[in-house]
């Protein structure tokens, strides 16, 4: 059996009367990166914050590898936490930054320095390591604040939604980072509400809104379990000569229609002598996993 | 440790980046001390010659010799008249004051006696710090009559310079008697408030510290609520360190910074003729006022959750204990009222310490209440701020 390295177990808060997080329960096992998905407001930075120890929960438990509290200071050493605010120091250099966080873990001297040395590499932030902080875009200094949670080579990263207000060239820059991290065997908590990051980086998530986690599983189980259909959008050349006889539904020149074989029925549709201008077959996806559990849209 | 050592380079670094903070912990207090210092600089400018009524009842030998003596003195010249013309001219501003001089005087006049001659003495309230300018005229005749007196009896022995004898009681050259009680001003006020200080800098300078101590409390008090706000404490409390630890590193570097400013005022201080009459009490009390200020400044930064309402917060509340303290004007000319609601401003006792250890010359013991004071305050302070600050899930 795989060794489970983060464990949560009915993990509830409540801010006053708001319920942040109901009940959340999972485990995460070494080398995987697990997925934390919602809207915001559905409770991913505050279960966040109580799997790191920031914050005490009011109820359950948080186990990391094996060791019951995260305050502890020999917990924490096995732990690198990207918050979503930037934390970083805008009048310190990037190099400064990576020092002084790296000092924080314990780092001295020449471990100390190859830390740093790596962190900028991780960061492409290497030609700048000597400029203040509060020069440099909003994707630099994220890279920058995921280079801070790594620069101890931690067991763990709480990688809590690392590409908010970033432009596509960063974004793209720490999906890369977070792939190659991935392919190291580096166990990660990734929340984010965006569908397409958390298909694309993790092997389990876990969908979440309003405070409670509606189902935990790998992508592809979740989108055959909660998925849905295949949606087929054709833009027609002309309208058919007997509308009534078509599948799905006809609007104007536009026609969808949801269903298990896109291939065979678009087939069928152009052999009955259809002419399309235009035509898109999508599958399901975490979006409509997500969809179909809450009623809304993840972006809604 | 050592984390608590990068916590505490960091925040040096980053006060020495921060060009407002620089200014209200360094130059601000510089130039508050060299400012005040030169405008306390007109107030002890040298003084007009005193025209003073001298009644002689006595009409003796010895009692001429005094008049003649402070006609040769600095500061007062003798005017012979009545006693109640006397009056008049004193209540019209046409005297500074008037000096009686009884009958018998002269039978005692310059012996060193328990019971010595008596001279009365009035002087106009409106004069500034005539009453002492007064006394200090009045002995330093004496004084010349009591060698006089020494000079005649030389062939019959010292035994002439001595009056009435008693082992028991104090012995004197002159009682001087004050005819009417004075009604002391504000001059007068600082007259008696500087006597001992040997620049006007020594009383400047002990209020650009508490100028630095202020801007150093306010400094760090928003810097540990920027922290908060920012997203770098959480970074700071995920280390593997504790809460403690971090408020540690944070207290510290504001302890260094308040030694170094406070040392720095001290020698620029030296410059401008302020004496430090013992460098030891000196280090005692600037290591007691970063105590206490860590304290302050800790309880002060959680009296809001974000920086603007802390900065807020922070600068009325060392304003208005700067002020009832008597960090803006001295204690001492404030009205009674503020100084009963300052004693418990730390910023009172502040001074206190830093002129005991000035030019007061406070013993160890008399320096005792204002640095208990400072650390009860700082101590009550500094554990309510880490009480609060250390709360589960605060901030």
């Amino acid at each position: 059996m795989a060794d489970v390295i983060v464990k949560a177990e009915k993990l509830q808060k409540s801010f006053g009367d708001t319920h942040a997080v109901k009940d959340f329960s999972f485990e995460a096992i070494a080398g995987e990166v697990f997925g934390v998905l919602g809207p915001n407001g559905a409770g991913k930075t505050t279960m966040m914050n109580m799997l790191s120890g920031l914050l005490h929960p009011d109820t359950g438990m948080v186990h990391i590898d094996g060791l019951s509290d995260p305050t502890r200071p020999e917990v924490r050493r096995s732990l690198g936490i990207a918050p979503q605010t930037l934390a970083i120091y805008d009048e310190l250099t990037a190099g400064e930054n990576l020092q002084f966080m790296g000092k924080l873990q314990g780092l001295r001297g020449r471990k100390l320095m190859v830390a740093v040395d790596r962190g900028l590499e991780i960061s492409a932030l290497a030609a700048r390591r000597d400029s203040r902080v509060k020069t440099f875009s909003g994707g630099m200094k994220r890279r920058l604040n995921l280079a801070c949670a790594l620069i101890h080579e931690p067991k763990v990263v709480f990688l809590d939604e690392p590409t908010v207000g970033v432009d596509p060239q960063s974004r793209n820059h720490i999906f890369d980072r977070i792939e190659e991290l991935r392919e190291q065997g580096q166990t990660i908590i990734y929340t984010t509400h965006y569908m397409e990051e958390a298909q694309r980086l993790c092997h389990r998530v876990a969908i979440v809104d309003h405070g409670d986690m509606l189902a935990t599983d790998t992508v592809d189980s979740l989108i055959q379990q909660y998925g849905g259909a295949y949606t087929i959008t054709a833009e027609l050349a002309k309208t058919p000569e007997n509308p009534e006889s078509l599948p799905g539904v006809l609007d104007g020149y536009e026609w969808r229609l949801e269903t298990e074989h896109p291939l065979r029925d678009v087939q069928d549709f152009l052999s009955g002598g259809a002419h399309i201008r235009d035509l898109k077959v999508s599958g399901p996806n975490l979006e409509t996993v997500f969809l179909n559990l809450t009623g809304r849209s993840l972006r809604s | 440790m050592k984390a608590t050592a990068a916590i505490v380079t960091k925040d040096l670094v980053l006060l020495s980046r921060d060009k407002m903070g620089l200014f209200f912990v360094v130059v601000f207090p510089v130039l508050f001390g060299l400012f005040t210092g030169v405008v306390f600089s007109g107030l002890t400018q040298e003084l007009p010659e005193m025209i003073i009524g001298v009644v002689d009842e006595d009409q003796s030998d010895y009692s001429g010799r005094f008049i003649q003596g402070m006609k040769e003195m600095k500061g007062a010249r003798p005017l012979e008249t009545t006693r109640d013309l006397a009056d008049t001219l004193i209540r019209t501003g046409q005297l500074g004051g008037f000096i009686q001089i009884p009958k018998g005087f002269g039978q005692e006049a310059g012996k060193v006696s328990t019971n010595p001659p008596t001279i009365y003495m009035e002087v106009d309230p409106a004069n500034m710090a005539g009453d002492e300018r007064l006394k200090a005229v009045i002995y330093g005749v004496m004084m010349s009559l009591a060698d006089q007196r020494y000079q005649e009896s030389a062939a019959s022995g010292l035994a002439g310079l001595f009056g009435v004898r008693d082992e028991n009681a104090r012995m004197d050259l002159i009682n001087i008697e004050i005819v009417q009680p004075i009604d002391r001003g504000a001059v007068d006020q600082w007259d008696a408030l500087v006597a001992g200080a040997t620049s006007p800098f020594e009383i400047s300078f002990p209020l650009a510290m508490v100028w630095a101590i202020v801007g150093c409390s306010a400094s760090f008090a928003a810097s540990l609520v920027r922290e908060k706000e920012s997203g770098t404490f959480m970074r700071l409390r995920s280390a593997p360190i504790r809460t403690w630890e971090v408020l540690f590193g944070k207290g510290l570097a504001m302890f260094i910074t308040v030694a170094v400013i406070l040392g720095l005022l001290v020698v620029l201080g030296t410059f401008m003729g302020v004496t430090v009459t013992d460098p030891a009490k000196m280090a005692v009390v600037i290591l007691a006022l970063g105590y206490t200020f860590v304290g302050i400044m800790t309880l002060l930064s959680v009296f809001g959750r974000t920086q603007q309402a802390v900065e807020s917060a922070t600068w009325s509340i060392l304003l208005v204990l700067t002020m009832f303290g008597g960090g803006m004007v001295p204690f001492e000319f404030l009205p009674d009222w503020m100084q009963s609601i300052g004693a418990v401003s730390p910023f009172k006792w502040s001074i206190i310490a830093i002129e005991g250890a000035l030019w007061r010359q406070l013993s160890y013991e008399q320096m005792l209440k204002p640095l208990a004071m400072l650390l009860g305050v700082g101590t009550v302070c500094l554990i309510v701020g880490c009480t609060v600050f250390q709360r589960p899930n605060r901030g």
